[in-house]
């Protein structure tokens, strides 16, 4: 179809097309010259384009009325106060929940620094526990025999043993941590040659038999039991001691 | 030269959705005016029209999230709600459309008929100006207007009497001056749907203008 037969316009098409002379953008906005021209020549047409003119001109007047209309003004206040309140609940949610999410990360971590805190020994590095063995006054002596008379004397620092050493010396009570001080001569072992092929035996006293023996212990609660290690002499003569702390 | 951009719907809806009150006051203030007009053109009832009004802003404020921009403007989406809580209050009300008697519940200045109970057939648009001077002038132009408002107040009533399908159109299209497009998106419906009952709904409401017209001139003829 060439484009003059596309415009080209009679009574049918008038009617189909006459409802949108007016609106842009609309195949009827494309044919209104066509249209206005075809209205000229044909009464019946010429009638209804009279009268589509006069409708469109009654609704654009009550278009034009219909503007000065305005809803009361009570209803913005309403409006709003209903968005201050969803929005006042949604703040609320969201408070709750950042304050229940802060409580859940604190609870996480606080159960995270129990558990570090109580782990069991074979879990703890035994880098750390070189570490802490190395800094810890820890004097000891060899486990079974002693060598060298010259190793012991009363509150000398010994130099730190590996920990394998260590280890040998208190692993008689696993699952608590232990704490000992180097090893004491005791008041009347004044033979050093007495501690050759001594060996080292972890006893439980009370502090008063403790005390009695010449550990350097307050006795002031006699009945507490403590363990400590003594270097004890082929012949059975406690000749030193060492108090070994318990947790 | 500094001129202020005017912020777009979609960008006070999204300040909204973060609780900005400002925004969704000027949302309202822009928004308001048009769907209270569509609810008092479809219910014929300013307080079911402000009701509606309201309803639909509170359900903006409730299920904004629910607005996809990619089906349609802000102003179609609330014309869609606004349409469904009239409906709603239709099957409530059992009321389909106003009496003509109850045009003036309508209310506001706007709305207010005419007043002139015998019709004169369709008035022509108003006359561009007038040619001659004096009395015969003025009465001419005095006609012209007193024939202007009848025919606006009975395209009024036509309008309201029209099914409820036909109105939508004739509301959003004719008086809210929306294109095919924005009204489609607003009805939930093909354009080419618009476009047929636009063409349907002004032939009826020219077929409704003439029928008092053509009952006056059987009248005369007798």
């Amino acid at each position: 179809m060439t484009e003059e037969n596309g415009n080209r316009m009679d009574c049918e098409r008038f009617r189909e097309f006459v409802h949108e002379l007016d609106r842009p953008g609309t195949k009827g906005a494309e044919l209104r010259e066509a249209a206005l021209t075809h209205a000229e020549s044909c009464g019946q047409c010429g009638v209804l384009l009279t009268e589509t003119e006069s409708l469109d001109f009654a609704l654009s007047k009550i278009a034009h009325d219909a503007e000065k209309i305005v809803a009361a003004s009570k209803m913005e206040t309403v409006v709003l106060g209903a968005f201050r309140r969803e929005h006042g609940k949604a703040s609320r949610w969201q408070m709750q929940r950042a304050t229940a999410l802060i409580g859940l990360a604190a609870a996480l971590l606080l159960a995270l620094g129990l558990s570090w805190q109580h782990r069991p020994n074979y879990l703890r590095s035994s880098e750390a526990e070189l570490q802490a063995d190395i800094k810890a006054p820890t004097r000891v002596i060899e486990s079974s025999t002693v060598q060298n008379h010259g190793d012991i004397q009363p509150n000398v620092q010994a130099e730190p043993k590996p920990a394998s050493t260590s280890a040998a010396v208190s692993n008689d009570s696993a699952g608590e941590e232990e704490f000992a001080q180097g090893f004491s001569l005791l008041p009347y072992a004044d033979d050093p040659s007495m501690m050759e092929g001594s060996s080292v035996v972890r006893v439980i006293l009370s502090r008063s038999a403790l005390a009695s023996l010449g550990a350097p212990l307050s006795v002031a609660e006699t009945t507490e039991q403590v363990p400590a290690d003594l270097v004890v002499s082929p012949d059975g003569t406690p000749e030193a001691i060492r108090l070994v702390a318990q947790n | 030269m500094n001129e202020a951009i005017p912020i777009t719907d979609d960008g006070l809806l999204r300040r909204m959705l973060a609780g900005d009150e400002e925004a969704f006051t000027l949302l309202y203030r822009r928004k308001h005016p048009a769907i209270y007009r569509f609810a008092l053109h479809m219910s014929g009832n300013a307080a079911v029209a402000e009701d509606v009004t309201q309803e639909v802003f509170m359900t903006l404020i409730r299920d904004a999230k629910r607005f996809d921009p990619v089906r349609g403007s802000l102003s179609g989406f609330l014309f869609g709600i606004a349409r469904n809580y009239v409906r709603k209050r239709w099957v409530q009300d059992q009321r389909i459309v106003p009496l003509p008697d109850d045009a003036g519940d309508l209310g506001p200045a706007a709305f207010k008929m005419s007043g002139h109970a015998n019709g004169s057939g369709m008035g022509g648009a108003p006359h561009a100006n007038g040619n001659g001077n004096g009395m015969f002038s003025t009465a001419a132009r005095a006609h012209d207007e007193l024939e202007l408002l009848e025919t606006v107040g009975r395209v009024r009533q036509a309008v309201a009497t029209l099914p409820e399908n036909y109105r939508e159109v004739i509301v959003l299209c004719e008086l809210e001056e929306m294109s095919y497009e924005e009204a489609a998106s607003a009805l939930d419906c093909p354009v080419g749907t618009v476009r047929s009952r636009l063409h349907r709904a002004r032939a009826l409401l020219l077929e409704k203008l003439r029928e008092p017209a053509m009952a006056r001139s059987s009248v005369a003829g007798n």
